[in-house]
């Protein structure tokens, strides 16, 4: 059997990382301590492929642009990069999709500047299109498509688009101009350089097909575009939109036949599914997690924002209802990702007004610490990113983000930093390769390090791989941490040891080989 | 909404063509550049490029 299309990504996104996507920030960094092939199999292991060599899980973006094409009736099949070879003997057109391509992303471009190595998603995606079939189906006439939440990075990679011969990259979402393109692909006319999907063309949620295949670890959308308007995100420039039950029901029932029992449920900001403006609705909330359940056993979040945990709780009590529906024999914790941003209140104001909202953002650091209380008592575990070199950023900033730090210590959670990347209402605005370090900078990474550390032992060891079948992964997990604790006090020691012009020196030697690497075209 | 089509020849104020583009209330932009290829192309547009487009450009190469 052959496909017209075939749909495909690298090792690092077509995976189901042990059936734990936290594993997936693993592969946004270089191999620490241990071989790539090692780093790769922890963290990336192959999916369960069928006999034509197409996942039983895939990337949901793949999954959506798989079920469209399908629907407008191409042939059309994501297939495992490891069986790339005879499907492109007979394909016309190959689509590539990434979050991040190029390790341009946080926190890939952190990693790679603080190590100084490059992350294995980049490595791994880069030998998948230096593939010899997909060389010579190429040399056959191939058609290439790249698309995906990281499309924009081909625009700094123009080598690689040139050398790996990419016909077209489509930025945004693609569902109401793909299967026209792919059409003109098919029937060999020439395509266009580049598709940028303006808000006025995102689809409207009838436009949006339900996936056909399994996602990664049973991951579902229940909205998009996001109601917050944070100036660093392109998310909040689309219209929010809102899948009604029965369509999260059809993607949950897709999901469950293929076996998953676990499911991730996917919103910028997940208690506002089913609102007014900011305004939770508690009946939709209750559903939709009542209806999670019916489907997985274990259910955990994309992202939720921490005015959000605060809100719902003080005004609806949710946390505790939401949590009381999926907490039983299965499931005693839930994870989620959270952005934290900064912890200065001026920067919040100019970057992301309506993130503290509906509170003022005077009071931004109470709704953080009142959001993680409420967290931690609920067992919800975020991991907190953190902004770092934001344009306007100044060295007060970065005074009240180390004040927050600490005021959030006890608290369960993981933190994370990540470089400015410019995109959303920030595209025009310069990106931060460590140029402009300053010791402050070292000093919140510090501390972000330690309690990550710490906590992350903890979370590991009596949430994330509990009980004897996560033995093996605990042990490795457990050996990780020691290693990374002992490089940690290594690297604390050359900061003390070494004077602030010593610091930029190394930074910059870092930034010059990092931006010759990263903006290579 | 109707269609804008824009020849860039050299010289071309990129940045102009597009505000000017977002003024139009044109629902897809197609941007035609004379170019030995497609990243080429794109090399002249991408500083230009912003996520905040009501519309949907399209960035044809002229050879």
């Amino acid at each position: 059997m052959s496909f017209d299309v075939v749909i495909t990504t690298d090792r690092s996104m077509m995976t189901n990382h042990h059936g734990k996507e936290f594993i997936g920030f693993f592969t946004t960094a270089p191999p620490v301590g241990l071989p790539e092939s090692i780093w790769m199999w922890l963290s990336a292991p192959k999916p369960k492929v069928d006999r034509l060599g197409r996942p039983v899980q895939a990337p949901y973006g793949l999954r959506k642009i798989e079920a469209k094409l399908l629907e407008a009736g191409v042939s059309a099949a994501i297939v495992d990069p490891d069986h790339l070879g005879s499907h492109l003997k007979r394909a016309k057109v190959l689509m590539v999709g990434h979050h991040d391509y190029f390790a341009m992303n946080s926190p890939s471009v952190v990693w790679w500047a603080v190590t100084g190595k490059e992350p294995v998603n980049r490595r791994s995606f880069l030998r998948l299109m230096r593939r010899p079939e997909i060389r010579e189906a190429k040399r056959r006439g191939l058609k290439i498509i790249a698309g995906g939440p990281a499309a924009w990075q081909w625009l700094w990679n123009l080598d690689y688009w040139r050398e790996f011969g990419v016909d077209t990259v489509v930025d945004g979402e693609a569902e109401r101009v793909i299967a026209d393109l792919v059409s003109r692909a098919l029937s060999g006319e020439e395509l266009p350089a580049y598709v940028y999907v303006g808000y006025e063309d995102a689809p409207s949620i009838d436009e949006i097909p339900v996936i056909r295949g399994a996602s990664v670890n049973g991951f579902v959308e229940v909205m998009r575009g996001c109601p917050r308007r944070c100036r660093f995100c392109p998310v909040t420039l689309r219209p929010v939109r809102y899948y009604p039950l029965e369509k999260i029901e059809q993607e949950m029932r897709v999901n469950a036949a293929a076996g998953l029992r676990h499911g991730v449920l996917h919103a910028e900001d997940i208690l506002l599914y089913g609102a007014r403006g900011i305004e939770p609705n508690p009946d939709a909330l209750l559903k939709l997690h009542s209806l999670a359940k019916k489907y997985y056993r274990t259910v955990a979040w994309s992202h939720v924002t921490l005015a959000g945990v605060k809100y719902a709780q003080e005004k609806h009590k949710l946390i505790t209802r939401i949590t009381e529906i999926l907490y039983d024999d299965h499931q005693d914790w839930l994870g989620v990702q959270v952005g934290l941003e900064t912890g200065s209140v001026r920067l919040a104001r100019l970057i992301m007004p309506g993130k503290v909202a509906p509170y003022p953002i005077e009071r931004w650091h109470e709704v953080v610490e009142d959001a993680l209380s409420i967290m931690h008592e609920h067992r919800i575990v975020p991991a907190l990113t953190l902004i770092l070199g934001s344009p306007d950023e100044r060295e007060e900033d970065l005074q009240q983000t180390l004040e927050l730090l600490d005021r959030i210590r006890s608290y369960r959670s993981l933190v994370v930093p990540m470089f400015f990347v410019p995109l959303g209402s920030m595209k025009d605005r310069r990106a931060f390769l460590m140029d402009r370090l300053t010791p402050l900078h070292a000093e919140i990474m510090r501390r972000c390090m330690w309690h990550t550390l710490n906590w992350g032992k903890e979370i590991a060891s009596k949430m994330y791989l509990r009980g004897l079948g996560r033995l093996p992964m605990k042990l490795v997990m457990q050996a990780f941490f020691a290693y990374v604790e002992r490089k940690a006090r290594e690297v604390e020691e050359w900061l003390k040891s070494c004077a602030l012009a010593e610091l930029q020196q190394a930074a910059e030697e870092r930034k010059a080989a990092l931006a010759a690497a990263i903006y290579r075209g | 909404m109707g269609s804008l089509e824009v020849i860039l020849e050299d010289g071309v104020d990129v940045g102009r063509v597009l505000r000017e583009a977002m003024l139009s209330r044109a629902g897809r932009v197609v941007l035609k550049i004379r170019a030995h290829d497609a990243p080429s192309a794109m090399e002249r547009l991408r500083e230009h490029l912003l996520d905040s487009y009501p519309f949907t450009l399209v960035v044809e190469v002229v050879k």
